[in-house]
This record gives C-alpha cells, structure tokens and sequence, in this order.
C-alpha cells in the first residue's frame, strides 16, 4: 500500500504503510520500555511488539529519571530484544496479529494521590471503540495527542485500522497545525478543547475536515460556535473518556447521556459517575464498590428520566492543565522536598489559554532564601515540565481548612 | 510599558532557563519571535492580569507585542 501512514513535517518524516509493514516483520530489536519524542518511531516500536504478543510500557518521552525510578522501583535503562522476522506481512494479515495480540500495554496515569499509577491494558480493550467501515476509506487524521496517552492510542488505532494517513500536529504551534491540516487536507480532529482554543481565529477555514472529536476537559458551549467558524463542514461531537476505561461516553454539545445500551456500563449515584469493572482496564490501584469504579467525576442531571446529565468538574483533586491532570499532591511532594520549604500548596488559578494555570504558595523556613527561578529550575529535574508550576508567590503562612487538609480554594 | 511587558516576558523566560531578551518591538510575535508556546503565554497572561487586571487573551489569540501593548494601554 503506498498510502500514506504517518507524516510529521517537523522531522520530515513520511512513512507509507508498505514502509510501516516492512519495518513492523522484519527481523530486529523491540524495545519494551521505549522513550522517544519521534511518535513514528514511537508507533513502529509499539507495533513490532504488538504483533509478536509482546508486553509494552508506554512512558512519556519528557519523563525525569527520578519520576521513573519513583513509578517503577528501578532506574530506566532500555530493555531491548531481538525480535525474528514475520514472512508475508499484508494488510489482512497485519490486523488478524493486532486484533489477535496478547500483548499487554501498560498506561501511567495521573494518579490520587502521590505518583502516577499504573493501567494494563489489552490490545483488545483498546480497539473495542475502533470502527472499521469503507467508509473511512481515505480519511487522514491530525494527531494532536500524546502517543502515551489512551486519547492518544484511541486515535491512532481508529486511523490504523482503516488504513487512514496519521498527520502529526501534537504540541504544533497554531500557524502549524492549520498549514498541516490544510495541506494534508485532514478530515478528522481529535483533541483537547486546548488546542482547538488556541486555533481561533483562523486565517482560513478548514473545509476539508468533516469530524471533529473534543475531549479529555470540560468544555463550553461558546467554544462549539467558534469551532463551528474555523470548521463549517464539520460535525463537532464531545467524548467522555478516561485512562481508567478509554472513551466510554459521547455528545453532541455539553450534555452527555446514559441510553440503554449504557446503563450496564455507566451509572449516576449521589452525582457522581461510576464505570463497570467490565469496561476498565487493569491496576492494582483500582478500588471497586460492587464492581462499580468511582470516578471522581462531579456530574448534573439535566433531565434523570431521559438519563441526560452535564459535567461540573471532573476528578475531584486534579487539576486540568491544557487537557493534562495534574495531581497536586505529587508536585507538592517534590517541593517539599527542597529544605528551604516549610510548608507548599499548589493549585490552579483559571486561565483563558489553558483553562487553568498550576500554581504554588511556598512558605520558607526563617532564614532561608530561595527564588521562583530557582524553584522552577530545580523542579525540571524531578517533574515534566507540565507538572511545574507557572506561578509561584512566597507566603508568610499557608491556609488550612478546618480539617486540617491544605486548602486550594 | 514597554519595559514593564519586557520584565514580564523575562520572568517566564527565566523560569524555563532560557536567554532574557534586550528588548522588545511591537512586530515581534509571541510565538515565532519570542519562543512562547500555550504554557509560556498562559503564565504570561496571568503575570499581566495581577499587574493591569486585563486578560490579554479574553477575546481571542494575541499574535504580536504590540499587540498586547495595545490592551495594556487602555487598562493602564
């Protein structure tokens, strides 16, 4: 097939799936554990793996060492095998291996409290959601995710799996992402409500896409009007989706619904959104209330009959950063770390760019003496930089609530 | 103003170790010129809202320097 399947114009890349089926058979290394930023060589390695039933960590590319050792008990070294060669590799018999794959593929998520936790996934559970229809047929997508992410992986394997062009625009710059849309005539988007933020107003509008699939925040109804002006051919569908159990919920505009087909799956006790253990992944970190997960998630009925509901804030303590979670408690714990810091609260002030800016109060020891530079600058060594706060102010005292527990408000 | 905006794209610099700028010119663009990406701009447009208490962003994507002088000059 000479199709395209990825193109990254930062790394002139362009692979086509003929390309892609040549690297993924023949004979080789796999690396279980690859950190890379490059998402083809990402998505290559994911592949080869997964055809050959084997197991995968997938960590971010900006990870620190000290993160990694934290999350997995051991300092990060590549684990590299040599993998044979697999003979006659076609598109029938590349997604028969997918569909059919063993393989285990491990998320790390935000997590509650401390460090990201751990997700396993299957291949299986990951593509429940992929549609495979000739319909599709020719349609190209801009990637806008990180390819560690479940939103990420999502995307990537509705475009695998109908032989669809993947053009990379995540972490582009605005001029960017329009010029490779354009260019590459892109037909479906699926993003954060971010990075769709930051594309308005548009120099030009965008008449080849036709879907446009926002997630992974809560959104406005203000930013479906200013979509709707950059993409006039575009239907604009909202998704609920978690690290926890991927997509699980979709709208048109901010209010979702648990129809019958969802009820077994999805369910609203004391507003709050609970998901079945059927549909999740794996992790020792999950606890379940009669097979039901809570979310976190704080939701509003709209109308309980119809079962149509609207989000109020998503995942009680985290903080949404420009569609990343960030969880306070963890970026709290490395500041406090420093001995110049008696006492730190970090949270997030609301911001038209991001949606939230992360920020800290650190109160200092008496004598000490330490700079918001110097805080940042010590921070890029233990946290990816999106977990470092923006703004920091010295306080003479840092709030409590009456029960004792640092206050964010 | 001028040197006040340039204090203020020196802090977010600084905290990201990067080079501090001489000084500024109203066609510099925040992106391509300056180097900012949505982190950078977000933290820049807090650091101006608690100084001129105007969101430079509220209504859409400031490209330019003088752009944001602009909104700055009819708050001050």
């Amino acid at each position: 097939m000479n199709n395209y399947f990825f193109i990254a114009a930062k790394n002139n890349t362009r692979l086509t799936y003929d390309v892609l089926f040549q690297a993924v058979s023949s004979a080789g290394s796999f690396v279980s554990n690859y950190k890379t930023d490059q998402a083809d060589l990402f998505f290559v390695n994911l592949l080869k793996g997964l055809v050959r039933d084997k197991d995968i960590v997938l960590l971010d590319a900006d990870f620190t060492d000290q993160e990694i050792f934290q999350m997995t008990g051991e300092n990060y070294a590549e684990k590299v095998e040599n993998i044979d060669s697999i003979s006659d590799l076609n598109e029938q018999s590349f997604l028969e291996l997918l569909q059919n794959s063993k393989s285990k593929i491990s998320i790390y998520t935000s997590g509650t409290t401390g460090l990201p936790k751990q997700v396993v996934h299957s291949v299986s559970s990951l593509i429940k959601q992929v549609k495979i229809d000739s319909k599709f047929n020719g349609n190209s997508w801009a990637f806008a995710y990180n390819p560690t992410h479940i939103a990420g992986l999502q995307v990537f394997f509705q475009a695998l799996f109908n032989f669809n062009t993947i053009v990379n625009v995540f972490n582009g710059d605005k001029r960017f992402v329009l010029e490779e849309i354009q260019n590459h005539s892109v037909t479906n988007i699926s993003a954060t409500p971010t990075f769709y933020r930051l594309l308005y107003p548009s120099e030009f509008q965008l008449d080849s896409v036709k879907r446009v699939t926002v997630g992974g925040e809560k959104s406005t109804p203000d930013l479906y009007e200013k979509m709707q002006t950059v993409f006039p051919n575009a239907v604009i569908r909202n998704v609920y989706a978690s690290t926890e159990a991927g997509s699980v919920l979709s709208a048109k505009g901010n209010v979702f619904q648990i129809d019958e087909k969802k009820a077994a799956v999805v369910k609203i006790e004391n507003d709050i959104l609970y998901i079945h253990q059927s549909v999740l992944g794996n992790s020792d970190s999950f606890s379940f209330e009669n097979n039901w997960y809570n979310t976190g998630d704080i939701v509003l009925w709209d109308d309980e009959q119809k079962g149509t509901f609207t989000f109020v804030s998503r995942a009680n303590e985290m903080i949404n950063v420009g569609g990343y979670k960030i969880n306070p408690n963890e970026v709290e714990e490395a500041i406090r770390s420093y001995p110049e810091v008696r006492q730190v609260r970090v949270y997030g002030i609301p911001n038209s760019v991001l949606g939230n800016v992360l920020t800290a109060d650190i109160e200092l020891h008496a004598d000490s003496v330490l700079s918001e530079t110097d805080v940042k600058l010590k921070l890029k060594e233990k946290l990816q930089s999106f977990k470092i706060p923006r703004k920091i102010n010295f306080v003479a005292t840092i709030n409590y609530s009456r029960t004792g527990k640092i206050s964010r408000s | 103003m001028e040197n006040r905006l340039l204090a203020q794209i020196n802090e977010v610099l600084s905290g990201k170790g990067e080079t501090l700028l001489q000084r500024l010119s109203p066609e510099m663009k925040l992106r391509d010129d300056v180097g900012f990406d949505s982190f950078d701009l977000a933290e820049l447009t807090v650091r101006l809202e608690e100084i001129y208490d105007v969101d430079i962003f509220e209504n859409g994507i400031v490209n330019t320097v003088g752009e944001v002088m602009t909104l700055l000059e009819k708050n001050e």
